[in-house]
C-alpha cells in the first residue's frame, strides 16, 4: 500500500517538474505583465475555492462509495480512495475551468494574447497553482466535515475519532 | 408479570414447544414462559433437541438489551425507536438463582425397562381382578416396557401417566414440582393459564391431554386456587406418518400409523364424551401428511420427527390463548385451522385481525433475516476485532460507550448456534411444502451457505403480491446502511451481545419492512 502510495506521489511530480521546466525556461519570454496575472488571481480566487467546495459537497453526497454486497475488509480505506480519486477528479474539472478562462478572457491590458501565452504566462503561474491548492483544501475540509457528521458508514474516514 | 404456563406431552407436544421456544425467541410471546415436556421417554430425540435449545435461549435471554429506547432525533428518519423484541420472554427463570432455569424436562426416577403390569401392580391383584384388567388390555399390553412411551397405547398411558406424575408431583428438581411452585405463587395473586400441547392419535399425548386437567385441578383445589386455573390446549390430529414396524424385529406394542385416523376419532369422542375440561381446545393437522424421514421408530433417541408447519400452528395457538384478553372459567371454545396450505393468511391471528397478521409476519421475517444475516454473513467477522473496530456503528455504540465484544466470543458462538438450530427447523419445516406457490419462506435459502447465502438474503420470502423485493441486488449494504445510523440512547446497563442482538434485528426488521412492503400503509 506505502509503495504505491510513492509510486502515485512519484507520479505526480513527474507531471510537475517539466511543467514547471517549461514555464521557468519560457518565463524568460514573458509576455503578460505578472501585475494582471495577480488582478486575475484576485478576482478567480474566492471562485475558485468556492467551486472546490461545491465539487466537494457533490462528491461528499453523489461519488463516496456505497456498501458492498458482502462485508469489506475496510470499508474506511475504500472511502478515502474514492475521497481521494473525486478530489484529484475536482481539481483537474477547476484547472480545465480555469483554462478555458484564460482563454475566454484572453485578454490583459488591451493586448490579445495566444492560447500557448496564456497557457505558459498565466495559467502555468504560482497563482494558478496557489488556486488550485486552495480549492483543493475546501474540497478536503468540506468532504472532511460532512461526511464526519453524517451517518455514513465511512464518517470515520478521515477523523477516526 | 405473572407467567404463562406451557406442558408439552410426549413427542409431538415436545416439537410443538420447539416451535414455542422458537417463536418466542422471534417475538412472539410477550409475557414470560415456564415450560414443562412430560415424557415417560426420557431420552427421545424430539425431546433431546427442544431441551438442547432451552439454555441457548436462557444465556442469550440473559443478555441485557437496551431498555426505555430513544433513538438521536436527527437520525431516526421518521421511524420510532422499537423496544427489545428478540429472545424477550424470560423460560423457566429461577426467581431466586437467575442465572439458572428451572427443569423444563419433567425427570421421571423410574427404571426404562418397568413393564405395565409392574405399574399397575398386577401380580398383587387377585386372580379375578387380572381377570377383568384383561378385558381392557392385551397380554403383549401389560408386559410393555413404559421406558420408549406409551406406543400409541393411551388405554396404557392414562394409567400410568396420571399415577406417575401424582407421585413425582413434590420431588424437587423433577421439573413437575417447579411447575407447581411457580403456579402456586402466581395463583396468589392472579388467574394462571396453561397451555397443553398433545397428540390425539399416539400414546402419551392421547393420554396425556385429559389427564393435566385433572392433575392440576386436583391439586389446586386442596389449595383452593381451582377458580384462578385457565386452561388451554393443542390437539394434534395426524400430520405425519411412518411406516409400519417390522414384525421380526420388534420388542413388544409398537405404534401403528394405519390406525392415526381411527385413533384419533376415538379419542375425539372420547373427549366429547368425557371433556376434559379445557376452556380452549384447538385441532391443529395438516391438510396431507408429511413421511417420517427417519421412518419406524417406537421411541427413545433415534425417534428424531421433522419439524412440520402443523407446529407453527400449534405454537400460535397457544399465543391466541395467552393473548386473549378473558376467559370466562365456564367458558368452552374450539378453534381449528381450515386452510388448505400453509401460508401467511393461514397463520392465526390474535382475533384474526389483519394488524396482528401484519405484525406477525413482521416479526418473523425480521427474525429470519437477523439469523440469516448473522449465521451467514457477520458471524466470522464479527469476532474479528479488527474488523469490528473500522466499522462505523461498531464505534459508536460499542466503543465510545465503553463497551467491547472483545471477551464475548462465548455468548457470539452461543448466539450463531441458536440462530443456526432456528435456520435448520425452519428449513425442515418447509420440507413437506417446498413447492407450493404462496409460500411464506424461501426454503430453499433456509440451508444455504457462504456466497449463495449472501445472494439470497434479501429474498427469504415468496411475495403474495406480483412485486418483487425491493433489494435484491444489495441486501447487505442495504441492512448495514440501516446499521449505520441506529445510535440508540437507553436507561439501563446493557450486555455487549444484547446490544449487538438488538442492534442487528432493528436494521434487519427496517430493511424487512421495506424490502417486503410490509408497513402498515402497504
Amino acid at each position: 500500500m506505502r509503495l504505491l502510495r510513492l509510486k502515485f506521489r512519484n507520479s505526480i511530480l513527474l507531471i510537475l517538474i517539466p511543467l514547471m521546466c517549461a514555464q521557468q525556461a519560457l518565463g524568460q519570454a514573458n509576455r503578460i505583465p505578472l501585475r494582471y496575472i495577480d488582478e486575475w488571481y484576485d478576482s478567480r480566487m474566492m471562485m475558485v475555492v468556492g467551486l472546490g467546495a461545491v465539487l466537494g459537497f457533490i462528491a461528499s453526497i453523489l461519488w463516496l462509495p456505497r456498501l458492498l454486497a458482502r462485508p469489506h475488509q475496510d470499508d474506511n480505506r475504500r472511502a478515502r480512495r474514492h475521497a481521494f480519486m473525486a478530489l484529484v477528479v475536482a481539481v483537474l474539472v477547476i484547472a480545465g475551468l480555469l483554462l478555458l478562462d484564460l482563454n475566454m478572457v484572453a485578454q490583459f491590458g488591451r493586448q490579445t494574447y495566444q492560447f500557448k501565452e496564456l497557457f505558459f504566462d498565466a495559467f502555468l503561474s504560482r497563482q494558478t497553482f496557489i488556486m488550485l491548492g486552495l480549492a483543493a483544501v475546501a474540497f478536503g475540509i468540506i468532504v472532511t466535515l460532512l461526511t464526519r457528521l453524517s451517518d455514513k458508514f465511512y464518517r470515520y474516514m478521515i477523523i477516526p475519532k | 408479570m405473572p407467567k404463562d404456563y406451557v406442558i408439552a406431552i410426549g413427542g409431538t407436544g415436545a416439537r410443538c414447544m420447539e416451535a414455542t421456544i422458537h417463536l418466542a425467541a422471534a417475538g412472539m410471546f410477550s409475557r414470560p414462559l415456564h415450560l414443562l415436556m412430560i415424557d415417560p421417554d426420557q431420552n427421545n430425540g424430539n425431546s433431546v433437541r427442544t431441551k438442547n435449545l432451552l439454555p441457548m435461549y436462557h444465556a442469550l435471554h440473559r443478555c441485557d438489551q437496551p431498555r426505555d429506547i430513544k433513538q438521536r432525533k436527527l437520525l431516526t428518519r421518521g421511524k420510532g425507536p422499537q423496544q427489545q423484541t428478540v429472545f424477550g420472554p424470560a423460560i423457566n427463570l429461577n426467581t431466586h438463582n437467575p442465572a439458572e432455569q428451572y427443569p423444563a424436562f419433567w425427570q421421571d426416577p423410574n427404571k426404562p425397562d418397568r413393564e405395565f403390569r409392574e405399574a399397575i401392580g398386577y401380580s398383587g391383584l387377585s386372580a379375578n381382578f387380572q381377570d377383568f384388567v384383561q378385558l381392557f388390555y392385551e397380554h403383549s399390553d401389560l408386559g410393555m416396557r413404559l421406558g420408549k412411551g406409551y406406543r400409541g397405547r393411551p388405554n396404557v398411558g392414562s394409567v400410568v401417566l396420571i399415577s406417575d406424575l401424582k407421585r413425582t408431583i413434590g420431588r424437587k428438581g423433577n421439573g413437575l414440582s417447579e411447575l407447581i411452585e411457580s403456579m402456586k405463587a402466581d395463583l396468589k395473586s392472579d388467574i394462571v393459564r396453561v397451555f397443553v400441547f398433545g397428540s390425539v392419535f399416539g400414546g402419551t399425548g392421547a393420554a396425556g391431554i385429559p389427564t393435566i386437567p385433572e392433575l392440576l385441578r386436583e391439586f389446586f383445589e386442596e389449595n383452593g386456587a381451582n377458580n384462578k386455573l385457565r386452561l388451554g390446549c393443542t390437539m394434534m390430529t395426524p400430520y405425519f406418518t411412518f411406516p409400519k414396524a417390522d414384525t421380526s424385529n420388534r420388542e413388544g406394542p409398537a405404534p401403528d400409523p394405519n390406525i392415526h385416523q381411527v385413533a384419533t376419532q376415538a379419542a375425539l369422542l372420547h373427549y366429547a364424551h368425557v371433556p376434559p375440561g379445557y376452556q380452549h381446545v384447538y385441532v391443529v393437522g395438516a391438510p396431507e401428511l408429511a413421511s417420517s424421514k427417519v421412518g419406524h421408530q417406537a421411541g427413545g433417541g433415534a425417534q428424531e420427527n421433522d419439524p412440520h408447519f402443523a407446529e407453527i400452528i400449534a405454537a400460535f395457538g397457544a399465543r391466541d390463548f395467552f393473548s386473549l384478553p378473558q376467559i370466562d372459567p365456564e367458558e368452552r371454545q374450539l378453534h381449528y385451522a381450515d386452510a388448505t396450505h400453509f401460508d401467511w393468511k393461514s397463520i392465526p391471528a390474535v382475533d384474526g385481525s389483519p394488524t396482528d397478521q401484519l405484525a406477525i409476519k413482521q416479526r418473523l421475517l425480521a427474525f429470519t433475516t437477523f439469523a440469516y444475516l448473522y449465521r451467514n454473513i457477520l458471524y466470522a467477522d464479527l469476532k474479528d476485532g479488527n474488523w469490528r473496530s473500522k466499522q462505523a456503528w461498531y464505534k459508536d455504540n460499542f466503543l465510545k460507550q465503553n463497551l467491547n465484544l472483545e471477551n464475548y466470543g462465548k455468548e457470539l458462538d452461543l448466539l450463531n448456534e441458536f440462530l443456526g438450530e432456528y435456520l435448520k427447523w425452519l428449513d425442515s419445516v418447509g420440507q413437506p411444502i417446498r413447492g407450493e406457490q404462496l409460500r411464506p419462506f424461501n426454503w430453499e435459502a433456509m440451508a444455504l451457505t457462504g456466497a449463495a447465502a449472501e445472494r439470497e438474503l434479501g429474498k427469504l420470502s415468496t411475495q403474495e403480491s406480483e412485486e418483487t423485493p425491493r433489494y435484491t441486488a444489495n441486501p447487505y449494504g442495504r441492512i448495514v446502511e440501516k446499521l449505520s445510523y441506529m445510535r440508540p440512547r437507553y436507561s439501563n446497563n446493557v450486555h455487549p451481545v444484547g446490544l449487538l442482538m438488538y442492534l442487528l434485528y432493528e436494521a434487519s426488521r427496517e430493511f424487512t419492512i421495506e424490502n417486503y412492503y410490509l408497513s402498515a400503509a402497504n
